[in-house]
């Protein structure tokens, strides 16, 4: 009985204030800290216009939204004077979050320098209240107000200083609750940042030195994402190539994403290696080649592979993890790593046999340099721009001969002007080759078949790849999907009847030529 | 197997609610109400809610009654935590289309019975209807008087030009 009284007693307290407001809209029904959640939901975030709209409605909606400090906590160097008192008026003693834009960016009215200095000096003066500050096409003026102290900053966004004394200079930051930072065109002293959750460091900004690395690792214990996009024209040509690295290895419990594009091969390679982060769900490696290289980037293999297959985390899906992709050859390599099921492979296909390259060695030469372990992992390739009868024929055994468990294939037509059918294409699947001297069958534990086509080519070539294959001494291929291209009805009918699956979309009959299966 | 332990609760007129202990305490009030004086069999009176709007909680409840609360110090600022607050779930969605009487006493009754995920759907709702509309726009929709004198109304336009100079 007891509780039904102290209920009660609550309850009627409540009653009492909604009384008050009956003779109100339904909507000042609600209480003031709820109107506030409103509210804070119902504008959109930093635009005061859409903030604005709202007190406007009446006087006890302005009342709420003025006596709300949460509400007035972003400034922009784009605010007109009095709005920035206003905000600065009603944000009472919330943290900030400051926008430095000098509005030299394509749809923008450049400010002028005087308004951006009075805003930068009153900003200066609340330091200490900045939570967030992001320089958006920013000048030196924000650069140099960059070397005071933010006692509470955990947000650093800078872009485009373009100026090369700001990627020169390195620029100590004095912020010790900085958790994450993002600069491009801006170098920092790398090695003086602590207590990191993210780094994204985007070019022209002088990314760090392998040791200033290993100590910024050490000084971010909890360092969860690491982004690098360098500008490495020259991949052996970096200072600290010959300076000597602790042998320690570093500790990175938290580090779900290492993304390293165009960085000094040589450099990094040497830093991989004491890099131990047991919760690693994607190091991805890219890098651009010169046409005239040799084949000299497997010193970043080496490290990398030791990534691969070892980590119980990935992805949930494919798309995003756990694949290794060659795409274009000579031109680009990509390396995604997670569980590494899949393996990608895009040939630039017109340069095929065009510029007198074998591809083949260069292609047997890059999958040289990963272990047995990756090589036994793959279960799937991603076979892209395939134009004729010997991209299976030559490739297909360099792949077979690296990855020897492969279950499913992924075969994409590209459209040239030779348009092949896909029986040409497929042929390599359709009877033993001779690999290494001995006639075998590419491929012997296919389950699944994908055919990617563009509109012309004829795909009723599967059906006599599987055919053969089922007549052969070699696991019959049971799922198929073909997307795009032309079929014969017979065709499809027949594929049907003899596998466990098949999905087609988007393709025409071939006796009709218009209708889409 | 024994039965799931149950309460009772009384809407505003009178009306009893039986649900299981696991449900009714999704609301913080009744949850710290049981802990405090122990279980009974008395119905726990809940006089600012009415049965139609008891009835719609607790299908509320019922249908989130295996998700984890939201705990009491969670940092709004965090991404994640900023993330779930302001998705709404396709049943939510669907379960909060409802006229503005009911949406509002749903809101209140969240509010008094202390459900956040409830009020956070349901502030999230109206919060989305008066998003991108002008005052004028708003007050039609909630039937609101445009109560400011044409002085206060001046100086209304003349902030808002200020913060339509960008």
């Amino acid at each position: 009985m007891e509780a039904t009284t102290e209920l009660a007693i609550t309850s009627t307290a409540t009653v009492g204030k909604r009384r008050r407001h009956n003779e109100h809209p339904l909507v000042h029904d609600l209480p003031p800290e709820v109107l506030y959640n409103v509210f804070k939901d119902g504008y959109r975030k930093r635009d005061y216009q859409s903030l604005f709209a709202i007190r406007s409605v009446c006087k006890y909606w302005m009342e709420i939204v003025d006596s709300c400090p949460e509400l007035w906590t972003f400034v922009s160097s784009m605010h007109n004077g009095n709005l920035v008192d206003m905000i600065l008026q009603k944000s009472k003693n919330q943290f900030l979050s400051f926008e430095y834009d000098n509005g030299s960016r394509p749809n923008r009215s450049e400010i002028p320098i005087e308004r951006r200095t009075s805003i930068l000096t009153r900003i200066w003066a609340l330091a200490d209240r900045l939570k967030w500050l992001d320089g958006e096409s920013c000048d030196g003026g924000f650069v140099r107000f960059l070397c005071y102290r933010f006692q509470n900053l955990e947000t650093l966004r800078v872009h485009n200083p373009c100026q090369w004394d700001h990627l020169l200079h390195r620029r100590l930051l004095r912020a010790p609750k900085l958790r994450y930072v993002a600069v491009q065109g801006l170098t920092l002293a790398w090695e003086h940042l602590s207590g990191l959750r993210t780094l994204i460091i985007t070019q022209p900004t002088v990314d760090p030195t392998v040791n200033e690395l290993y100590i910024l690792f050490t000084n971010c214990p909890r360092l969860e994402v690491l982004r690098i996009q360098g500008d490495a024209l020259d991949p052996w040509s970096y200072k600290d190539d010959d300076v000597a690295l602790p042998s320690a290895p570093v500790f990175l419990p938290h580090l779900q994403y290492l993304l390293l594009f165009e960085v000094r091969l040589s450099s990094y390679s040497r830093l991989l290696p004491l890099i131990e982060a047991p919760n690693l769900l994607r190091l991805f490696f890219f890098r651009k080649f010169s046409p005239f290289d040799v084949w000299w980037n497997t010193s970043m293999f080496e490290p990398v592979e030791r990534f691969f297959g070892s980590y119980a985390h990935s992805l949930n899906d494919d798309r995003d993890g756990g694949r290794l992709r060659i795409s274009g050859s000579r031109y680009s390599f990509t390396i995604s790593v997670g569980a590494c099921k899949v393996m990608q492979y895009y040939p630039s296909g017109w340069k095929w046999k065009g510029d007198g390259y074998d591809y083949s060695v260069e292609l047997s030469a890059a999958l040289s340099s990963f272990d047995r372990r990756l090589g036994d992992n793959i279960k799937a390739i991603h076979f892209g721009g395939t134009r004729s009868r010997e991209d299976l024929i030559i490739l297909g055994p360099i792949f077979q001969r690296h990855f020897p468990n492969v279950e499913e294939l992924v075969v994409t037509l590209s459209s040239s002007e030779r348009r092949p059918d896909a029986h040409l294409v497929l042929e390599a699947l359709a009877s033993p080759l001779s690999l290494e001297g001995v006639a075998r069958w590419l491929f012997p534990g296919l389950t699944t078949l994908h055919l990617k086509a563009c509109r012309e080519p004829v795909c009723d070539g599967v059906l006599g790849v599987i055919e053969a294959r089922r007549n052969g001494e070699v696991q019959g291929i049971q799922r198929v999907s073909i997307k795009n291209g032309r079929i014969g009805r017979d065709a499809v009918a027949k594929l049907k009847a003899s596998l466990q699956g098949f999905r087609i979309a988007g393709t025409r009959y071939v006796d009709t030529g218009s209708e889409e299966a | 197997m024994s039965a799931a332990p149950q309460v009772t609760l009384e809407s505003s007129d009178g009306e009893k609610f039986k649900v299981d202990k696991e449900v009714a305490e999704r609301s913080v009030l009744i949850k710290n109400m049981i802990e405090d004086v122990g279980e009974s069999d008395n119905p726990i009176p809940l006089p600012n809610v009415n049965a139609s709007v008891l009835k719609k909680v607790l299908e509320y409840c019922e249908h989130h009654r295996g998700d984890p609360l939201p705990a009491a110090d969670a940092d709004p600022s965090n991404d994640d935590n900023r993330k779930r607050a302001t998705e709404i779930s396709d049943w939510d969605q669907k379960f909060i289309q409802v006229d503005q009487e009911m949406l509002f006493e749903i809101i209140l009754a969240a509010n008094y019975m202390d459900i956040k995920p409830l009020l956070d759907v349901g502030c999230k709702t109206v919060a989305n209807m008066i998003k991108g509309k002008t005052p004028e726009e708003i007050r039609k929709l909630f039937n609101i008087v445009n109560d400011f004198t044409p002085e206060e109304e001046a100086q209304i336009k003349k902030e808002n030009e200020w913060a339509e100079d960008r």
